[in-house]
């Protein structure tokens, strides 16, 4: 029980941190886990590695990777739980002052000045993709057929499986 | 939507999300292709400058950005318990996942195939989110306006200023521009 609870208020504080992005977080995580000695340093270095292998998102992945590994599959959601349960909270209050004011005349004309700089930011993060992942002729080659399928009103979701299956032949 | 949702409803919703959450690799942005197509293009459940309100929230919050733009998503979409389902639906193949790659992880990350296949679809991933940029970019950027504050935005993001404050800065631009145009009448 004492794991579980601990998993939990660890994760619920790294939920709560994660301020733009869990890949921020991820010294403050790494740290915390390993002063505790829950994780040896070769273990946070593998928790990055799968986290960033498979679907989903990074603080979440860590956290269960971290509580499966300590405690099983009941550890595994006591710290998923946990690191989402800022998330609940904070929303469940937020969003029903968001869609209750939105259409009011303060809230719209603050929409109007963040609305044109959120495309900046998406930018940004594929500037940021961009440059970690397209190392090759044959990555850009993907990147851009990607890009103009889904301006062709394709399913993103077809589009990034079809490119991992040509990836695992091609790329391995 | 419907205002009072059926159990019907909340399956439909969670099955999108769960689609979404099995198809997103990396958090926050990466979500935004695949919400974009699910949400504005085949049920035009919302519309994109929505979607692009629910981002512009989820990256200002304490919280998983992924988790708190699935929440605002399913609290527009049917309220309270319908946030609940959205998050749950878009976290769980990440958490199933998880679950069965940590048993045998040493394996997962030495393997080629895998390797090949994350190379492939990292670079996919940055493809259609470009692609998601310009169709938002078309619903938002429509006047000068925009555009400037777009081109003031985008020297600061590349250089790594916090995206909370590029949002606050353009929150306070909309603020002032209501404010100045109101004493002009």
């Amino acid at each position: 029980m004492s794991v579980l609870l601990e998993l939990f208020i660890i994760f619920a504080q790294i939920g709560f941190l994660t301020f733009g992005g869990g890949m921020a977080m991820l010294p403050v995580m790494q740290r915390i886990l390993t002063d505790r000695g829950l994780m040896t340093l070769q273990e946070t270095i593998d928790m990055v590695a799968i986290s960033q292998m498979t679907p989903g998102p990074f603080a979440v992945n860590a956290a269960t990777f971290a509580g499966m590994k300590l405690a099983g599959v009941w550890g595994a959601a006591a710290a998923t739980l946990g690191v989402m349960t800022p998330s609940f909270v904070i929303t469940a209050l937020v969003s029903h002052y968001f869609f209750k004011f939105k259409e009011s005349a303060l809230v719209s004309s603050a929409l109007s000045g963040i609305r044109p700089v959120v495309p900046a930011l998406i930018l940004a993060a594929v500037w940021g993709m961009g440059a970690a992942s397209l190392t090759d002729a044959w990555t850009w080659a993907v990147a851009l057929i990607s890009c103009g399928l889904v301006i062709k009103k394709v399913n993103p979701a077809w589009v990034i499986l079809t490119a991992g299956l040509l990836g695992a032949l091609l790329l391995s | 939507m419907p205002d009072s949702l059926k159990l019907r409803d909340y399956l439909r919703v969670f099955r999108v999300m769960f689609k979404i959450g099995l198809f997103t690799f990396g958090g926050g942005y990466a979500m935004l292709p695949q919400m974009s197509a699910e949400f504005a293009e085949r049920c035009k459940w919302l519309k994109p400058e929505e979607i692009t309100d629910i981002f512009a929230v989820a990256q200002s919050l304490p919280g998983v950005v992924a988790v708190n733009a699935s929440m605002l998503t399913g609290y527009r979409l049917g309220g309270r318990k319908c946030a609940f389902v959205a998050a749950l639906g878009s976290t769980l193949p990440s958490f199933l996942a998880l679950i069965f790659v940590t048993l045998g992880y040493q394996a997962f990350i030495e393997n080629r195939y895998i390797a090949g296949a994350m190379a492939g679809v990292r670079a996919a991933v940055a493809g259609t989110l470009a692609a998601t940029v310009f169709k938002l970019g078309k619903t938002t950027l429509n006047d000068r306006w925009g555009w400037r504050l777009f081109a003031l935005a985008l020297p600061l993001t590349l250089l790594s200023v916090n995206p909370v404050w590029i949002i606050l800065g353009g929150m306070a631009a909309g603020l002032a521009r209501r404010a100045v145009t109101k004493r002009i009448k």
